[in-house]
C-alpha cells in the first residue's frame, strides 16, 4: 500500500500548488485521478517517483518511507509512465522493451508468459520490429505503457496514458488495465481527462484540487460532483 | 547481447577493413617502396626500410587505430549525455584545457624557463595537467548543478577562457614559439613510442570497459533522463562516471596526439545510420571500429603517399569529416536526436 | 690580329679598373644606384642629396624620396626632409642594429622594438641602463613616446604598407624611413645598406670603405672555397611534432650557400613559403648530408635525436656536424639576424669554416654553433 500523507506540494516554499493530499493507494485496485490542468497531477506523481523534492509531508510504500528506497529499489517496486521528452528514435519496440530489465540485476529475459500477455493486450505483436520512428504517437504511447507494465512492479503509476489515443484504442487500454489490476493485482494510479466514470469492480475516482485530493463515490450525480470540483479552482 | 547476423556480417566487413587498412597505411609512406622491399624491410634488421617501418610507420597506424577508437567513444558517451547530436569529444572543455597546458609549456618558455624538460616529455605533461586541471573544475560545477545544459554551457565557458589565455601567451611569444605551438595543435599521430601508445590504450580500454559494463543504463538514458530514473538508474552518478572516463580519455589523446578534430563527432553519427540499434554494446564495438577506420584512411591521406609533404591530419579529418556529416543531414532530413 | 687583340685587352682592363673608382668618388654625379642593392638609390639635385627607397618590401611599388640636408638648412620644396646627421631615433627591427654598431651609432638610438630580442651586448648594456626603451610590437610601435621624445627619424620595418599608422609621426614632422634591407636577396645587398645608414648619420665615407672591406672580403674567402673540390651537401630545418621544417626557399641564404661552396641538397625543389617535409622523405634524400644548420634550439644532440627515430641515422648527426644558429646567453636575440645582415663576410667565413675547415684553421665560429654530442 502507497499511503501518502502530503501537506504541501510546491515548487517555491512561498506559493504551494497543492494542499491536503492524504490518500492510499493498495494492490489490487485501479484509481482514476481527475484534476484540471496544471493542478499538480504529473507533480504528485513525480515526487512518487523521486523525481521532484519539493513537498511537506509523508509518503510510505508498504510501511517504508520514499526517501529510505534506493533508486534501483523504487524502480522494483513502482513504475512509471509519463509524457516524456524526445527519445532516441533507432530504438527497435523490442529492444525499448527490453529496457524494462534495468531494473532487475539478472540478465535474463523478462518473463515470457507475462510478456507476451502485455504485448497482446495492447495490440503490439505487429510492432514489435519497428523503429520507435516509425510509430504514431499513440501507437508510442502503448509500447511506453507496455515498458512500464514489464518492469513487473506492484504499483504501476501512468501520467495521462490515454493521450493521443482514439476511442477505440482507449477502451482497449482501459480495459486491459483494468483486467491486470484484477487478475495480477497490481496498483495502478493513473491521471486522466476521460469523462466516462467507472466505479465497478475495483475502480476508484479521485479529484485533486488545489486544496485536497477527493474521493467520490459512485452515485447517479457523480459527475455532476465531479465537475463541481473541477470548477471550483 | 543479441546480435543479428546482419550485425555479425558488418562487423566482419569493418574488422577486415580495418586489416586492410592497417596494412595499407604501413605500406605506403612518403617514400615509395617497392612490394619486394617492403617484405625485406619488415623482416631483414639490416635493410634501411627496416627502421622505417618499425620505428615510423607501424606505431603510426598503430596510433591512429587508438585515437580513433578513443576518439570514437568519448564522441559516442558525450552524445548519449547530452543527448545533442552536436556534442563531440571536447563539448567539455578539457581539449582545450589540454591546449592551453600545451601553450604554457611552448609559449610560456620566454616567461618561464622550461629548457631542462624535453618537449616529448613536457608537452604532454603540461597538457595533461591542463586538461585534468579542466576536468576537476568541471567535476565541481557538475556536483552543485546536476543539469545537462549547464554543464554544455560551462564547457563551452571554459574552452573560451582557455582559448583565451592561449591568445594573451601567443600575442607575446616570439614567432618560433607561435609556429611550434601552431603545429602542435594540428595534431599528429606520429611519434608515439611503446610507453605513449600502452597509455592510450590503457585510457582506452578503460573508457570501453566502462561502457560495456554500464551498456543498459546508457541505453536507458538513450530513452531519457527521467525514463532512465523510474528505471532504476542512478543518473547523476553515471554522468558523473561517463565525465570522468571521457575526460580521462580526452586528456590522454590531446597529450599525445594533439587536439584532432572531427573525429569524435561524425563517428558516431556514422555508426548510428550503418548501425540501425540502440544496444549500446555493438554501438561500442562500432564506434570504435569505424573511429580506427576513419583516423586510418585520414591519416593514409594526410601522409600523402609517395610525396616529401604531408598535410595536417586536423586538416583532412576535417576536410573528410564535414562532409559526411552533411551528407547524413541530409539524407536523414534532420539530425537523430 | 695579335696585337689588336691586345690593345682591346688592355683598354677592357683599364676600363675595369676604372668602374670602382667612378662609383667611390662620385659625389659630383646627380645619381647613383649602390652596386648591389635595389632598394635604395641617392640623388643630387640643387645641391641636395635625396635618399629614395623603393619596394621595402617584396612585390611593392611603394616609394620613399627624403631629403637630406643639415640642422640649419630649411628645405624650399615640398620633400619631407630629414635632418642630418641624426643624433636621436627609434626603430622597429634589432636588425638595423648591426648597422648602427659598425658606424659607431649605438648611442643615438633611443628606442628598438623587442629588447630581448637583441643580442649586441653594448645595446644590450645601453637597455638594461633605460638608455635605449622598448618600442613595442613592430607593428604598432610606441608612436607617442617617440614624438614626446624628439625621436628625429624612425627606422621602420615592414611587410607591407603600413604608413597609415604612422600618419601621426609625420604630421608631427618624425619621417618615418622604411629600411628594406631583409627584402635584397644578396647578402652584399644587405649589408650596402650601411651606406644609407651612413648618410644619415654624416659617415658616409666610413660606410663606403667598411662596404668595400666586406665586399673585397667576402668575393676572395669565396674565390677559395670554389676552389675546392668538394661541395658538401647540407640540411637545414627544425622538427616539430614529427615532421621537418625547411626555412622558406630563400635566395638570400642559397647564395650564401653557393659562395660557401655548399650543396643545399633541397635547393631544385619547387615550392614558396616553408617546406613541411615529412621525416621518411627527409631520411630518404638527407642522410647522407654531412652537415645540418639550422637544427633547433638545443644544446647538444642527446635531446635532438630524442625527436624523431631517423633522426640518429642521419650523416650530419652521426658525424656530430649538427648546427643552430647562436644564442648569446642572456636574450633571446640571434647574432646572425643582427651584425650577420651587415657582416655578410664574417657569416660567409663561419659557412666556409663548417663545410671547408681546412681552410680558415683559427677561424671560430659567431655566428653558428655547433651542438655537443
Amino acid at each position: 500500500m502507497i499511503e501518502i500523507g502530503i501537506e504541501q506540494l510546491y515548487f517555491d516554499k512561498a506559493n504551494p500548488i497543492a494542499t491536503g493530499l492524504n490518500a492510499c493507494f493498495t494492490k489490487g485496485h485501479l484509481f482514476y485521478i481527475y484534476g484540471r490542468n496544471g493542478i499538480g497531477k504529473t507533480t504528485l506523481f513525480k515526487t512518487l517517483a523521486g523525481l521532484h523534492q519539493g513537498f511537506k509531508g509523508q509518503i510510505t510504500i508498504e510501511g517504508i518511507t520514499l526517501s529510505d528506497f534506493s533508486t534501483q529499489e523504487r524502480a522494483r517496486k513502482l513504475a512509471f509512465m509519463f509524457q516524456t521528452e524526445t527519445v532516441y528514435p533507432f530504438f527497435k519496440v523490442h529492444e525499448y522493451l527490453e529496457l524494462a530489465n534495468i531494473p532487475n540485476d539478472k540478465n535474463d529475459s523478462i518473463n515470457d508468459e507475462f510478456k507476451t500477455y502485455v504485448i497482446k493486450g495492447l495490440d503490439l505483436e505487429k510492432h514489435l520490429d519497428c523503429y520507435l520512428k516509425e510509430l504514431s504517437q499513440g501507437q508510442f504511447q502503448k509500447v511506453k505503457l507496455a515498458t512500464c507494465l514489464l518492469q513487473m512492479t506492484d504499483y504501476i503509476i501512468l501520467d495521462e496514458p490515454f493521450a493521443h489515443l482514439d476511442l477505440v484504442q482507449k477502451e482497449r487500454m482501459n480495459q486491459f488495465i483494468q483486467e491486470l489490476v484484477k487478475e495480477k493485482n497490481k496498483c495502478v494510479i493513473l491521471s486522466t481527462h476521460h469523462f466516462d466514470l467507472d466505479f465497478k469492480n475495483n475502480n476508484h475516482t479521485l479529484c485533486l484540487t488545489s486544496t485536497q485530493l477527493t474521493g467520490l463515490t459512485n452515485s447517479e450525480n457523480s459527475k455532476e460532483k465531479l465537475i463541481q470540483l473541477l470548477c471550483a479552482d | 547481447m543479441s546480435i543479428k547476423t546482419s550485425h555479425t556480417r558488418l562487423f566482419i566487413y569493418l574488422i577486415l577493413g580495418l586489416i586492410v587498412l592497417f596494412c595499407t597505411n604501413v605500406f605506403l609512406g612518403s617514400i615509395h617502396i617497392s612490394v619486394k622491399e617492403f617484405f625485406r624491410g619488415l623482416y631483414d634488421a639490416s635493410s634501411t626500410n627496416h627502421l622505417i617501418i618499425h620505428a615510423v610507420r607501424i606505431p603510426k597506424a598503430l596510433s591512429s587505430i587508438l585515437i580513433g577508437i578513443g576518439l570514437g567513444l568519448a564522441g559516442f558517451l558525450m552524445q548519449i549525455l547530452f543527448r545533442n547530436p552536436l556534442s563531440g569529444p571536447y563539448v567539455l572543455g578539457v581539449t582545450t584545457g589540454g591546449s592551453l597546458g600545451a601553450a604554457l609549456f611552448i609559449l610560456g618558455s620566454a616567461l618561464f624557463s622550461f629548457g631542462f624538460i624535453h618537449p616529448k616529455f613536457g608537452i604532454p605533461l603540461f597538457s595533461s595537467l591542463g586538461s585534468l586541471a579542466v576536468l576537476a573544475m568541471i567535476l565541481v560545477v557538475y556536483k552543485r548543478i546536476k543539469d545537462p545544459m549547464t554543464l554544455l554551457i560551462t564547457g563551452i565557458l571554459f574552452s573560451s577562457i582557455s582559448g583565451a589565455v592561449i591568445s594573451l601567451l601567443a600575442y607575446f611569444s616570439s614567432a618560433e614559439r607561435l609556429r611550434e605551438f601552431v603545429f602542435w595543435s594540428y595534431g599528429s599521430t606520429h611519434l608515439m613510442n611503446t610507453y605513449e601508445l600502452f597509455l592510450l590504450a590503457l585510457s582506452c580500454g578503460l573508457c570501453f570497459v566502462f561502457a560495456l559494463r554500464n551498456a543498459k543504463p546508457l541505453e536507458a538514458f538513450l530513452a531519457g533522463a527521467v525514463m532512465a530514473k523510474t528505471l532504476g538508474v542512478d543518473v547523476d552518478k553515471i554522468r558523473f562516471q561517463i565525465i570522468i572516463f571521457t575526460g580521462l580519455t580526452v586528456g590522454v589523446l590531446t597529450a599525445f596526439a594533439g587536439p584532432i578534430a572531427f573525429v569524435g563527432l561524425v563517428v558516431p553519427h556514422i555508426s548510428r545510420q550503418i548501425l540501425k540499434t540502440s544496444n549500446v554494446q555493438l554501438q561500442l564495438i562500432s564506434v570504435s571500429l569505424i573511429g580506427s577506420l576513419f583516423v586510418l584512411a585520414s591519416d593514409a591521406v594526410a601522409t600523402l603517399p609517395g610525396s616529401a609533404l604531408s598535410l595536417p591530419i586536423n586538416a583532412v579529418t576535417s576536410i573528410i569529416g564535414a562532409p559526411i556529416l552533411l551528407f547524413i543531414v541530409i539524407k536523414t532530413k534532420r539530425f537523430i536526436f | 690580329m695579335k696585337s689588336y687583340g691586345l690593345v682591346i685587352a688592355i683598354i677592357m682592363l683599364l676600363s675595369g679598373c676604372n668602374t670602382p673608382n667612378d662609383k667611390q668618388t662620385s659625389i659630383e654625379k646627380n645619381q647613383w644606384s649602390p652596386k648591389y642593392a635595389k632598394g635604395f638609390s641617392f640623388e643630387k639635385k640643387d645641391g641636395i642629396t635625396y635618399l629614395n627607397i623603393q619596394n621595402p618590401w617584396p612585390g611593392s611599388t611603394y616609394t620613399q624620396e627624403f631629403a637630406l640636408i643639415s640642422k640649419e638648412q630649411d628645405l624650399k620644396n615640398t620633400s619631407t626632409a630629414i635632418k642630418i646627421p641624426l643624433k636621436r631615433w627609434a626603430s622597429s627591427s634589432t636588425s638595423h642594429v648591426g648597422f648602427a654598431q659598425e658606424l659607431d651609432e649605438i648611442n643615438s638610438l633611443k628606442a628598438i622594438s623587442g629588447t630581448s630580442y637583441v643580442s649586441l651586448k653594448d645595446v644590450q648594456n645601453r637597455i638594461e641602463n633605460n638608455e635605449i626603451r622598448e618600442l613595442g610590437q613592430a607593428n604598432q610601435p610606441d608612436v607617442e613616446w617617440m614624438i614626446s621624445n624628439q625621436i628625429e627619424a624612425f627606422f621602420n620595418f615592414s611587410i607591407g604598407d603600413n604608413s597609415t599608422e604612422f600618419a601621426v609621426l609625420e604630421k608631427a614632422g618624425v619621417p618615418v624611413i622604411y629600411i628594406g634591407e631583409w627584402s635584397e636577396q644578396h647578402p652584399l645587398a644587405r649589408a650596402e645598406w650601411i651606406k644609407v645608414f651612413g648618410q644619415l648619420f654624416d659617415k658616409q665615407k666610413q660606410a663606403d670603405s667598411i662596404f668595400l672591406k666586406i665586399e673585397e672580403d667576402y668575393l676572395q674567402w669565396s674565390e677559395r672555397a670554389k676552389k675546392r673540390d668538394t661541395s658538401p651537401e647540407i640540411i637545414s630545418g627544425s622538427l616539430y611534432n614529427g615532421i621537418w621544417y625547411a626555412p622558406q626557399k630563400d635566395s638570400y641564404m642559397q647564395k650564401f650557400y653557393e659562395d660557401a661552396h655548399l650543396d643545399y641538397i633541397w635547393k631544385d625543389l619547387e615550392y614558396t613559403g616553408s617546406l613541411q617535409l615529412d621525416m621518411e622523405f627527409v631520411f630518404d634524400t638527407a642522410k647522407n648530408a654531412s652537415i645540418w644548420l639550422n637544427s633547433s634550439e638545443f644544446q647538444s644532440l642527446e635531446p635532438l635525436v630524442k625527436l624523431h627515430p631517423l633522426i640518429s641515422e642521419l650523416s650530419a648527426v652521426q658525424k656530430n656536424k649538427v648546427y643552430n644558429t647562436l644564442k648569446t646567453n642572456s636574450s633571446e636575440g640571434v647574432l646572425f639576424y643582427e651584425k650577420g645582415v651587415v657582416r655578410p663576410d664574417l657569416v660567409l667565413k663561419d659557412l666556409i669554416q663548417i663545410g671547408h675547415p681546412q681552410l680558415f684553421k683559427d677561424h671560430k665560429l659567431q655566428f653558428f654553433a655547433k651542438l655537443d654530442k
